[in-house]
C-alpha cells in the first residue's frame, strides 16, 4: 500500500485530505513536528505540503525534503497566485495541487503520479481494490490485501 | 501595401469612424416619447458612412477590413426605410459587428493569435504530453513574434510578448503532471494582469466621471476601454469576466444612448462585478447566474460552480475536528482584528487564507468565499502598506463573530459589498515597470517580478551550493542575477533582500577586481539565506532580514578596503601608480561618505590600456562631473526607495577608444530628466578645456548618461 505524508498545520484541513486519500486505498500519515516528519520522509510515496504555514514557508519545507528523499513532492496552495507552480518546481516539488480539493484533482494526480488506477481510483470495477466507502480514522491505516498499485 | 501605407490607413479608419458615430448613433436612441418621430439619417451621415466605405476599398478583397466595409454598405438602405427608426431595428448589433471588424487593429490580433496559441496548448496538456506538439506552438510563438510590426503594435504588447514566451518555455519544459488548462491559463495570466488592471481602473473612472450622454460613450474612450477589457479577460481565460464585462457593455451602452443615468448604487455593484472580472474565484452565484442568463453558459462558470458543489458535507468523525479548528481560529481572528483600523499582519492573512479552506472542506461555500474575499482584499492592504478601512475592519470584525453560522444570502452580499467599498486603489507605484538589465528594451510590470525571481534563483543556487568559491567566470552572470534581484526588491520593497543582494554584489565585484573571497563557510550561509528569502518574498510572507550574514560580510568588505591603501588622497600619475578603477573608486567611496549615499562603480575600460597621464586627464574630467552627478537633485537612500530603486545607485563609466579619440561616458540611474542646454554649458565649463563637447541623454527607465571625448 502507498504512504502518502500530509504536512499541514490545520489539523482539520489535514484529516480532510487524508480522509481522501484513505478512500483511495491510500495510506496516510500527519506528522506532529518536523522530527517526525524526517522519521517518516523516507518510506513515504509522496508528501504533500500546504504552501501557507503559521510557522513555516511550504516552498522552504519542499526543498528540504526535496533534498532528503526521492518520492513525490506536491505543494497545496489556494493562493492563486500565478507563480506558484513555477517556484514550487523551482523548490523540487513535482505537482501543484490548487484548493479546493476535489475529489476529481485528486484523483488526476494520483493517476499522474502512478498512485491511482488510470480507469477509476474508486475500485468499484478494479478487482482487487477496497471499497471506496471512507475508513473511520483518519490516521495511519496498516498495510492490507487490495490496495492500489504503487 | 506597406507597413507605413498601413498604418495611415489604420489612423485613417480610426477617423472616419470617429466622423461617423456621432451622426449614426443617435438614430439608435429610444429616449423618445411615441408621438415623437423618429429620427432619419441625414446626407451628412450618408457621407460619413460613403468615406469610410470608400477607405476600405483600399484593403485586398480578403481582407477583414474590406468585408467589413462590404457589410457597412448593406446597412445603409434598412437604416433609410426602417420605418420605425432605426431604434427599433436590431441595426446596431450589426454596426458594432461590423465596427469590431474594422478597428480591430494588429494589437488585438495579436492577443487573439496569442490566445489561439495558449488554447491550443491548453488542449494538447490536457489530453497528451506531446512534446512535438508543445514545439509547434512555440515556433507559432516565434513566428508571430517576428511578424510584429514596431509601427502598428503597441509597445505594451510587445513588452508583454517576450515574458509570456519566456513563461510559455517554461511550461512547456516543465513537464508537470498538474500542467493542466487551469495552470496553463494561470501561467499566462500575470503577464497580462497589471494591463487587464489598467483597464479596469479606467472603466471605473470614466463610468464614475460620465455625463451618460451618447457623445460621453464615444468620446471619451469608454467604449474601446470596455472591449479591450473584454478582449483582455478573454485572453486571460476569465470566460465568466469577459462574459460580465459584455453584459456592462451592454447596459452602459444602453444608458449612454437613453441618456439614462443609472439607479444610486448601482456604481458600486458595477465596481463590484468589476472586482469579479479581476478575481474569477470570487463570482459569486446571483452574479454567475445572472451572466449565464444573459448569454450561453459559460464553461469556466460551470466549471467554477461544480468544482465547490463537489465537497461533501463533513462526516461526524471530523466535525469534532472542524469546530475545534473554527473555535480556535476565531479567537485568534478577533484578537488581530483589536484596536483601531489594525494594520494586516501575516498572521491575520494566513487565519483568513486558512479559514477559507476550511469552510470550503467543510462545504460550507458561501463562507468560503466570503473569507476568500477577505483574503484578497486584506492581502491587497498588505501590499499597498495601508491599514484596515473602518468599513473592511468592521466587516472582518463582523464576520469573525459570525463565522461559520447560519447566515441569509443578503448579510453576506452586504459582508461582501462592505468589504469591497473601500478597496484599496492601485497606486501609479504598482503599475511602474521595471527595467532588466540583461535585455534591454525588456520591460516586465511589478506584479511579474516573482516570475522572474525564480529565473535568477537557480543559477544563484547552483553557485552556491555546488562550489566552496565560485569561479570568476561565474561571477559576472552571478551579478548579473543579483542585480536583477536587487532591483526586483526595491520594486517590491523587500528592504532585506535587497541589503543580502547590495552586499552579496559588493563581495563578488571584489572577487573579481582582486580575486578574494570570504570564507566559503559564510558564502553559503548566504546564499542559503538568500534562498530562505526568496521562499518568503514568493509566498508573500514577511522576510526576516539577516544581520548576522549582513554584518559578517561588510566586516569583510571593510577588511578588504583597508587593505588597498591609500586611495581617496593619492594623486595620479607617477610610477606604480594604481589603475583607473582603483582611483575612481577611492574618489567615489570619499564622496559616498560626504553625501551619505551609497554608489556602487561599473567600469567599462578593461580592454583599453592607459598610461598614467592619461588616466590623470580622465579623472581631472570624471571628477567634476561625478561630483555634479552626485550631487544634482541630491536623492537619498529614501528617495530612492520612494521610486522603486535599490538604496544603493550604481555609476557605470564607460570608455570607448576610436582612432584618435577617447569616448567617456559617465551614468547614474537616479535622474531621467535631461539637462537643460544652459545647465549643460555650465557644466560643461567646470570640465577641463581638454574635454570634448558634453552631452546628455535620457536612459528610458535607467536614469542619464553624459558623454565627452578626449583628443
Amino acid at each position: 500500500m502507498s504512504l502518502a505524508l500530509i504536512v499541514d498545520d490545520s489539523p482539520f484541513l489535514g484529516l480532510h485530505l487524508s480522509g481522501l486519500l484513505d478512500s483511495r486505498g491510500i495510506a496516510t500519515r500527519i506528522p506532529a513536528d518536523a522530527s517526525e516528519l524526517r522519521d517518516l520522509a523516507p518510506a513515504a510515496d509522496v508528501i504533500f505540503v500546504e504552501l501557507l504555514q503559521f510557522e513555516a514557508n511550504g516552498f522552504q519545507v519542499t526543498r528540504e525534503l526535496a533534498a532528503q528523499v526521492a518520492c513525490s513532492l506536491v505543494l497545496l496552495t489556494g493562493t492563486g497566485r500565478d507563480t506558484d507552480l513555477q517556484w514550487a518546481l523551482r523548490a523540487g516539488a513535482c505537482a501543484v495541487l490548487q484548493r479546493p480539493l476535489t475529489a476529481a484533482r485528486l484523483e488526476r494526480l494520483l493517476q499522474l503520479l502512478k498512485l491511482a488506477p488510470p480507469e477509476s481510483a474508486s475500485g468499484a470495477s478494479q478487482p482487487g481494490m477496497s471499497a471506496p466507502s471512507r475508513l473511520p480514522s483518519a490516521r495511519f491505516m496498516p498495510p492490507g490485501p487490495g490496495s492500489a498499485a504503487g | 501595401m506597406t507597413q507605413s501605407a498601413g498604418s495611415m490607413l489604420q489612423v485613417a479608419l480610426e477617423h472616419a469612424v470617429q466622423q461617423l458615430e456621432p451622426q449614426l448613433l443617435p438614430l439608435f436612441s429610444t429616449s423618445r416619447t411615441a408621438r415623437e418621430r423618429p429620427v432619419l439619417p441625414t446626407v451628412r451621415t450618408q457621407l460619413a458612412l460613403k468615406t469610410l466605405v470608400a477607405l476600405t476599398r483600399f484593403f485586398p478583397a480578403e481582407h477583414r477590413v474590406h468585408r467589413a466595409g462590404q457589410q457597412l454598405e448593406l446597412i445603409w438602405t434598412p437604416l433609410v426605410h426602417e420605418p420605425r427608426g432605426a431604434a427599433a431595428s436590431s441595426l446596431l448589433q450589426y454596426y458594432f459587428r461590423a465596427r469590431q471588424d474594422l478597428l480591430d487593429t494588429p494589437d488585438s490580433a495579436l492577443r487573439q493569435s496569442l490566445r489561439d496559441i495558449v488554447r491550443s496548448g491548453i488542449e494538447d496538456a490536457a489530453l497528451t504530453h506531446d512534446e512535438a506538439r508543445m514545439l509547434h506552438c512555440e515556433r507559432r510563438l516565434q513566428a508571430l513574434a517576428t511578424f510584429i510590426d514596431d509601427e502598428l503594435v503597441s509597445p505594451a504588447a510587445l513588452a508583454a510578448l517576450s515574458p509570456l514566451a519566456r513563461l510559455l518555455r517554461w511550461q512547456h519544459g516543465l513537464e508537470s503532471p498538474m500542467a493542466n488548462a487551469g495552470e496553463l491559463a494561470r501561467t499566462v495570466r500575470p503577464q497580462l494582469m497589471p494591463a487587464l488592471l489598467a483597464v479596469l481602473e479606467r472603466c471605473a473612472m470614466l463610468c464614475s466621471a460620465s455625463d451618460w450622454t451618447l457623445k460621453y460613450f464615444c468620446g471619451s474612450g469608454l467604449a474601446q476601454c470596455l472591449r479591450q477589457l473584454r478582449g483582455l479577460a478573454q485572453f486571460c481565460g476569465n470566460t465568466t469576466g469577459a462574459e460580465l464585462i459584455g453584459w456592462l457593455d451592454d447596459r452602459c451602452l444602453d444608458m449612454h444612448l437613453t441618456g439614462r443615468v443609472p439607479a444610486p448604487g448601482a456604481m458600486q455593484e458595477w465596481l463590484a462585478r468589476l472586482f469579479a472580472v479581476v478575481h474569477q474565484d470570487e463570482v459569486h452565484h446571483e452574479t454567475c447566474a445572472r451572466a449565464e442568463s444573459l448569454h450561453n453558459v459559460a464553461p469556466a462558470t460551470a466549471l467554477h460552480l461544480a468544482e465547490t458543489q463537489d465537497e461533501a458535507l463533513l462526516e461526524a468523525d471530523l466535525q469534532s475536528a472542524y469546530e475545534a479548528e473554527l473555535e480556535l481560529y476565531r479567537q485568534d481572528l478577533q484578537q488581530q482584528l483589536q484596536g483601531d483600523r489594525p494594520k494586516v499582519t501575516a498572521r491575520l492573512l494566513a487565519l483568513l487564507y486558512k479559514l477559507t479552506w476550511i469552510f470550503a472542506a467543510a462545504g460550507h461555500s458561501d463562507w468560503s468565499r466570503l473569507y476568500h474575499c477577505a483574503y484578497y482584499v486584506a492581502l491587497q492592504f498588505w501590499r499597498t502598506r495601508r491599514p484596515l478601512s473602518a468599513e473592511c475592519h468592521a466587516a472582518l470584525t463582523a464576520l469573525s463573530q459570525d463565522c461559520g453560522a447560519a447566515v441569509s444570502a443578503s448579510d453576506l452580499r452586504c459582508w461582501r459589498q462592505q468589504l469591497l467599498q473601500d478597496w484599496p486603489c492601485w497606486t501609479d507605484d504598482s503599475k511602474r515597470l521595471i527595467a532588466l538589465p540583461a535585455d534591454a528594451g525588456d520591460a516586465v510590470a511589478l506584479d511579474a517580478v516573482p516570475a522572474l525571481l525564480s529565473g535568477s534563483f537557480v543559477a544563484l543556487v547552483r553557485a552556491g551550493a555546488a562550489s566552496e568559491a565560485p569561479a570568476t567566470d561565474t561571477c559576472a552572470p552571478l551579478l548579473a542575477e543579483l542585480a536583477l534581484l536587487e532591483k526586483g526588491a526595491a520594486a517590491m520593497k523587500i528592504w532585506p533582500l535587497e541589503q543580502l543582494c547590495s552586499v552579496l554584489m559588493a563581495t563578488y565585484e571584489a572577487r573579481l577586481r582582486d580575486a578574494a573571497s570570504p570564507p566559503a563557510q559564510l558564502m553559503q550561509q548566504a546564499h542559503r539565506q538568500l534562498v530562505r528569502m526568496l521562499d518568503d518574498a514568493a509566498a508573500w510572507q514577511q522576510v526576516q532580514p539577516a544581520d548576522v550574514v549582513v554584518q559578517q560580510l561588510e566586516a569583510w568588505l571593510a577588511s578588504r578596503s583597508s587593505c588597498r591603501e591609500p586611495l581617496p588622497g593619492v594623486e595620479p600619475g607617477g610610477d606604480g601608480a594604481p589603475p583607473l578603477r582603483d582611483h575612481l573608486l577611492g574618489f567615489l567611496g570619499t564622496l559616498a561618505c560626504v553625501l551619505e549615499r551609497p554608489v556602487r562603480l561599473q567600469l567599462d575600460a578593461d580592454s583599453i590600456q592607459l598610461d598614467p597621464p592619461r588616466i590623470r586627464q580622465v579623472l581631472e574630467c570624471l571628477r567634476p562631473l561625478i561630483k555634479f552627478m552626485l550631487l544634482d537633485q541630491a536623492v537619498d537612500a529614501r528617495g530612492r526607495h520612494a521610486m522603486h530603486k535599490p538604496r544603493v545607485s550604481t555609476l557605470v563609466v564607460s570608455l570607448r577608444s576610436t582612432s584618435a579619440r577617447l569616448v567617456i561616458t559617465a551614468a547614474e540611474d537616479s535622474h531621467e530628466l535631461v539637462l537643460a542646454p544652459a545647465d549643460l554649458q555650465r557644466l560643461q565649463r567646470r570640465l577641463p578645456k581638454s574635454a570634448g563637447l558634453l552631452t546628455c541623454k535620457s536612459r528610458a527607465g535607467l536614469g542619464r548618461s553624459f558623454t565627452f571625448t578626449l583628443d
